[in-house]
């Protein structure tokens, strides 16, 4: 979801207000480079950075078979999962068992909220409904590599989410 | 990369740290009536006459603490199991301190966090900090004091955030404590002052020392002292106040103004014609502040602060945007940018480049629908 440019190290090219050859703040808040040591994993940030399955816009854009939402503004986190299903018949047990096809997702907040829910859709493609209501918030966030402990109940919550959207799938199907 | 958290910290002067390096090789403890204890000593008192300067008060009337949440702490401590008087948007150093050990009434701030009059009687203390922290806000302390000072209670300003951004004068203002501190100008992490009105009521926080003419007990901290004297001493000898009005504040006004017109449903939280020079507070509806942040530092490498509980650690949305706009949605997406003296019209370009597009882009990729706050509400705009 980013577009990489290249980051500013030179921003303060131009004549500062501070008075030249005086004493300046310059050299220590150039002492480090911005974006490289986060709290979050590397793998955290990758999905933040490049997040997997989101929709951008208006969410009749998307023909799904269901959804379910969980989270609360006020709180600060809100998640709304899009599910499309298919009826795929198990080549071994020679079943047919619906199966999400494709997913789709919005978010409103945190970087680990973000991060969490583009995890849960990678996490839940090509997943069987009953399969996919086994996920977990720890298996998100082992899927991270690890969250902040205080980010983990508030943030991690993209699984109800999709429980939601495959109750409202087995209800109306 | 941009640094806009001036008001979390600002980076180390370089005058300070060269004040703190010569003063490492001092290896005397300060206290002690020797050569080197007395060389440091020498060194503090100096800081201590710097910082008294700098806001007109009598060095004697300066303590040094550990910094702007110890002085909070001391003040409360004084008026321990007495009834005190608080403003909403205070430092939680000092609103939690005071809620812990002293009877404490609330006073609420309008949406611009202004302190209207002091309600209630009996007090012994109130304190209104000089300008808030997360939206700059600056109340009119001489006025508080005043009234205080009627009702026979004492009166203490939070002026962490204030000092070197506006004139201060402890002496004009009538103010019977004052907290400082050195980080927020320019000088090292981990020192701060106390000023306490001469003959004012005061109770030791740390005890078990005669150090600060036993108000404060600890070894001084001759390093850091040095390093916050000697932004004091720059503060004042380049009277920064003067170019943060003529200079930063100016910057900060195109930068609200920029994005009042190029970012979609955004916000000013700042009350721009009476707030610090060097900070702007902004909301920008259905993106959260933490994520805004976040993305700012690694596309751009800009640095910035939000209201937003995500980046609290606490869980809780800004206290201080709950108490002036009421409005959790506005406090989780809210992001605080705060000058230095050297930042420059880049700075202001750079954010620009960079913040209407990942504004859009988190809003949209939200549940929530913008258009809640009209933009004829948004402050710039009155």
């Amino acid at each position: 979801m980013t577009n990489k440019t290249n980051r500013s190290q030179d921003s303060k090219t131009k004549s500062a207000p501070n008075p030249k050859n005086t004493c300046s703040t310059r050299a220590a808040a150039n002492g480090f480079p911005a974006g490289t040591d986060w709290v979050y994993t590397d793998i955290v940030k990758e999905h933040f950075l490049n997040p997997r399955n989101f929709l951008m816009g208006d969410e009749s854009k998307y023909r799904c078979d269901a959804k379910g939402i969980v989270g609360n503004p006020i709180c600060g986190d809100q998640m709304l999962m899009m599910i499309q299903v298919e009826n795929i018949k198990d080549e071994k047990t020679g079943k047919t068992e619906p199966v999400i096809k494709d997913v789709k997702w919005k978010t409103y907040g945190c970087a680990s909220a973000i991060a969490s829910t583009s995890a849960l859709s990678e996490l839940a493609k090509g997943r069987t409904l009953d399969n996919a209501l086994k996920i977990s918030a720890e298996e998100i966030e082992e899927y991270l590599g690890g969250l902040p402990k205080h980010k983990f109940h508030c943030s991690v919550l993209g699984h109800e989410a999709l429980a939601a959207a495959i109750e409202d799938y087995k209800k109306n199907h | 990369m941009v640094y806009l958290d001036y008001s979390a910290t600002s980076p180390l002067l370089s005058c300070a740290k060269e004040a703190m390096l010569a003063t490492m090789g001092l290896s005397g403890n300060a206290s002690a009536l020797h050569t080197p204890g007395h060389l440091a000593m020498n060194v503090i008192e100096k800081a201590r006459e710097e910082i008294a300067k700098l806001i007109n008060a009598e060095p004697e009337e300066i303590l040094f603490t550990s910094g702007g949440s110890e002085s909070n702490n001391t003040v409360t401590n004084i008026f321990a199991g007495e009834s005190v008087a608080v403003s909403a948007i205070e430092h939680p150093s000092l609103l939690e301190s005071a809620r812990a050990r002293c009877e404490t009434t609330i006073l609420p701030v309008n949406s611009e966090g202004i302190v209207g009059k002091i309600t209630g009687e009996n007090y012994k203390l109130v304190s209104v900090m000089l300008a808030n922290n997360e939206i700059g806000t600056i109340n009119n302390v001489k006025k508080l004091a005043d009234e205080t000072h009627k009702m026979g209670a004492l009166f203490h300003t939070d002026a962490t955030q204030a000092l070197g951004k506006i004139p201060i004068d402890v002496k004009a203002l009538d103010v019977d404590y004052m907290t400082l501190s050195s980080h927020k100008i320019g000088g090292p992490v981990g020192i701060g002052a106390l000023y306490i009105k001469k003959d004012s009521p005061f109770k030791p926080l740390i005890i078990g020392g005669h150090q600060e003419k036993s108000r404060r007990a600890g070894t001084y901290q001759t390093v850091n002292i040095a390093g916050f004297g000697a932004a004091a001493k720059y503060t004042r000898e380049h009277d920064l106040p003067k170019l943060f009005k003529a200079q930063i504040g100016p910057l900060r006004n195109q930068l609200a103004k920029e994005i009042l017109k190029n970012v979609p449903f955004s916000s000013i939280n700042t009350p721009l014609n009476n707030s610090l020079p060097h900070l702007l507070n902004c909301s920008f509806e259905a993106a959260e502040g933490e994520s805004i942040q976040l993305y700012l530092d690694a596309e751009g490498g800009i640095i910035t602060s939000t209201g937003s509980a995500c980046a609290a650690g606490d869980g809780k949305p800004s206290h201080v945007i709950m108490a002036t706009k009421g409005d959790a949605e506005i406090a989780h997406s809210s992001v605080r940018f705060s000058f230095g003296i050297d930042s420059t019209k880049k700075d202001v370009e750079i954010v620009m480049q960079y913040l209407p597009g990942i504004v859009k882009r988190l809003q949209g990729i939200s549940t929530l629908k913008a258009g809640k706050i009209k933009k004829e509400d948004s402050y710039y705009d009155k």
